[in-house]
């Protein structure tokens, strides 16, 4: 099995329950009118993209009727676009490298079981950075300040 | 008797498996588990939990796709992570049923998870334990 897939599990296993720690570099990226919050709205959205759009590409890997080459290239494609993106807008350097990794070693194979294990590191990999991303927006106060601007009931206590 | 565990800081429950309907998920399960996730509240959904888990199951028994009450623990492929809804709510659609707690433990229950939404992210540990 190529090497990537141990090394996206080995940093799956460091987050399953401590932050990683581009939640932190995340937070020093400044966006427009120098403020976080629309970096962490941004990269919460970007990173649901990823896990579930790869999760899609891994049950297709496991269905004979795809071609395997075609699958791949979409893979590749879409991972370049998360690739390239995170680092510049978020801060998420070493997931970035990750994901060019696991480009290369998409592009070094065509064996369907090799491509499934890739995917399916990568898509738990980025599941779990998606939750931690989820953990760093407030949305209890987020939400009551989004009421109040909007003119909504407040929320449930 | 197997029941699955939550321990959330000093708060303990257990849930009745669902291993007669599908034994083959249960087995699936418990070989991911003990497990530490962090816990999180649904944003769509009202009244339900989600706890990301370091396993993915892949075991299909459609044998337990219902819609969800309080009380009930499913597990979700996509996203790896158990998750729960402890008071009423309107569900979002259908869900792989593992597991439920016991109707006595439920006020409780909503009592301590009502407090996800505004203070997520405690450790939860998740285990599958015999019980007498």
């Amino acid at each position: 099995m190529h090497p990537i897939v141990e090394k996206i599990q080995q940093m799956s296993a460091a987050q399953q329950s401590e932050r990683p720690y581009e939640m932190t570099t995340m937070r020093k990226r400044m966006g427009a009118r120098n403020q976080n919050g629309s970096i962490a709205f941004y990269a919460f959205c970007d990173m649901s993209a990823a896990h579930e759009v790869t999760y899609y590409l891994e049950e297709a890997v496991k269905d004979p009727a795809c071609e395997i080459e075609t699958i791949k290239k979409l893979a590749c494609d879409f991972l370049f676009f998360i690739a390239d993106r995170i680092p510049r807008y978020y801060n998420f350097h070493p997931t970035s490298d990750l994901s060019f990794e696991a480009i290369e070693a998409l592009k070094s194979t065509s064996d369907r079981q090799e491509v499934y294990a890739i995917l399916h590191a990568l898509q738990h990999y980025y599941s779990h950075f998606f939750y931690w991303l989820d953990l760093e927006i407030p949305w209890a106060e987020l939400c009551e300040t989004y009421a109040r601007v909007k003119g909504d009931p407040a929320p449930n206590a | 008797m197997k029941k699955m565990k939550l321990t959330m800081g000093d708060y303990v429950v257990y849930a009745r498996l669902h291993d007669d309907k599908i034994p083959k998920t249960i087995a699936a399960i418990e070989q991911g588990l003990p497990a530490v996730g962090r816990i999180r509240h649904a944003k769509i959904c009202d009244n339900e939990w989600m706890l990301p888990m370091p396993f993915a199951i892949d075991v299909d028994e459609p044998n337990n796709k219902i819609r969800p009450v309080p009380g009930d623990i499913g597990y979700n492929r996509l996203g790896q992570f158990f998750c729960s809804w402890y008071d009423e709510m309107v569900p979002l659609g259908y869900t792989n049923l593992v597991a439920t707690i016991e109707q006595e433990d439920l006020a409780e229950y909503r009592r301590q998870m009502h407090e996800i939404w505004a203070h997520p992210g405690a450790a939860v540990k998740i285990e599958i334990v015999e019980v007498a």
